[in-house]
């Protein structure tokens, strides 16, 4: 069909689309810039293709969203990491084991309260263990600890030295009324003497249970 | 130089005449990768899905309108980085929101006024609801899908091409009336 025997429509459709020659495009091009009713139906008919373009879109996206939900939230990479259920039970998981490795690594070491505020305790004299005193051999007290036996059966024997001095270990083989405690005033080590034989070093302040060692 | 494969470029020609299915399946195949994408690089999960839709939008649109005919690597690729090329020029249109927004709260009175464009739009939407089902699809797989008009005769249930033709002028035109009768008050929108 020429230029000449298509409608409006059919000639502004053409042009829009870039079908025309370039004879026919500027006579176009030279009524839209004489004719105002014929610029107004190019206007409008452009504006009606642009919408029709526009749903178009729309209704693709509504199809999409359709697909998404099909789909759902479950496939990999639509959720951010941590909201996958996956991880939730392999984090879950992981985190079960390590709890467990912490029990087992650390349940001859870790103090039970339970055992601790039922233990029976005493008042423990702290004396300096220096000798510049003119006591030789003895010491001068500076501070008392509140000291609590927790009975064990097993070995090694323990202790854990904060406020309060917590000796782990089997009622028999400590004598409350033979402990002694005396602090160096330069190290600020501690040593417990037990049944006035045993010696050993402490050292104050931490939470975690130690192991008593014997001094040389 | 990056694999070609023959099954994308089959995808790629049923896309072109307007084969839904392919579309779908490119749709679903790609998807997880570009959502990965976007979330790993400082994006929300909604912020992933709006920017697949964006992606999958300007792809049906490049092969709708004989831009992309055929591919010079594997789809997925293609596809990948038109979704990076959207995600940087997101994050980079993000900064420039931010400014422009002090900019209109701190310069411009509360309540904008809608736009003649706006109007305009609504206007043209209303008109185009008015037309019946099968004149609305024949305009939309033509001016949308950019199917020939053997291919709307088809989908729409016309005898051939020619037929088609005449229809979408008719439904064009009768828009056109819509359109007039409104602009001389004759008409009143819903």
């Amino acid at each position: 069909m020429s230029p000449n025997e298509m409608t409006n429509t059919e000639l502004i459709d053409a042009y829009l689309a870039g079908q025309l020659d370039d004879e026919a495009r500027q006579r176009v091009e030279e009524r839209i810039r004489t004719d105002a009713a014929f610029r107004q139906e190019v206007d409008l008919q452009r504006a009606l293709l642009e919408q029709l373009r526009w749903r178009g879109q729309q209704e693709l996206r509504a199809r999409m969203q359709q697909w998404d939900a099909e789909i759902g939230d479950a496939e990999d990479g639509v959720r951010p990491l941590w909201q996958r259920p996956a991880l939730y039970l392999a984090a879950s998981i992981g985190a079960a084991l390590i709890v467990a490795g912490l029990w087992l690594t650390t349940r001859s070491t870790t103090p039970s309260p339970s055992a601790e505020t039922s233990a029976a305790g005493f008042w423990l004299p702290v004396g300096s263990a220096s000798t510049g005193m003119g006591f030789a051999g003895d010491s001068v007290e500076t501070d008392s600890v509140w000291t609590a036996i927790v009975p064990v059966s097993g070995e090694p024997d323990q202790y854990r030295f904060t406020d309060t001095l917590y000796l782990y270990t089997h009622p028999d083989r400590i004598n409350p009324g033979r402990v002694r405690l005396t602090q160096d005033p330069v190290s600020g080590r501690y040593r417990l003497t037990v049944n006035d034989t045993a010696t050993f070093l402490l050292e104050r302040g931490f939470r975690r249970l130690r192991p008593l060692e014997r001094s040389r | 130089m990056q694999e070609t494969s023959a099954a994308d470029q089959a995808l790629l020609d049923r896309i072109r005449q307007g084969d839904e299915k392919a579309f779908e399946m490119v749709y679903k195949m790609n998807r997880p990768a570009i959502l990965r994408y976007v979330l790993q690089n400082h994006g929300t999960a909604q912020d992933a899905k709006d920017l697949y839709q964006n992606v999958m939008v300007a792809f049906h649109g490049n092969v709708a309108d004989g831009k992309l005919v055929s591919l010079s690597g594997k789809l997925s690729t293609y596809l990948f980085k038109l979704a990076q090329n959207q995600w940087r020029n997101h994050l980079r249109g993000q900064k420039r929101e931010m400014l422009v927004d002090y900019i209109a709260d701190n310069d411009l009175p509360p309540g904008e006024p809608e736009t003649d464009t706006l109007r305009e739009d609504k206007f043209l939407q209303r008109l185009i609801d008015r037309l019946d089902e099968r004149c609305q699809r024949i305009l939309q797989l033509f001016y949308y899908e950019r199917l020939s008009m053997q291919e709307v005769a088809q989908r729409v249930g016309l005898t051939d091409g020619e037929s088609a033709k005449k229809r979408k002028y008719d439904c064009l035109n009768k828009l056109k009336k819509l359109a007039d009768r409104y602009n001389t008050d004759e008409y009143e929108p819903e």
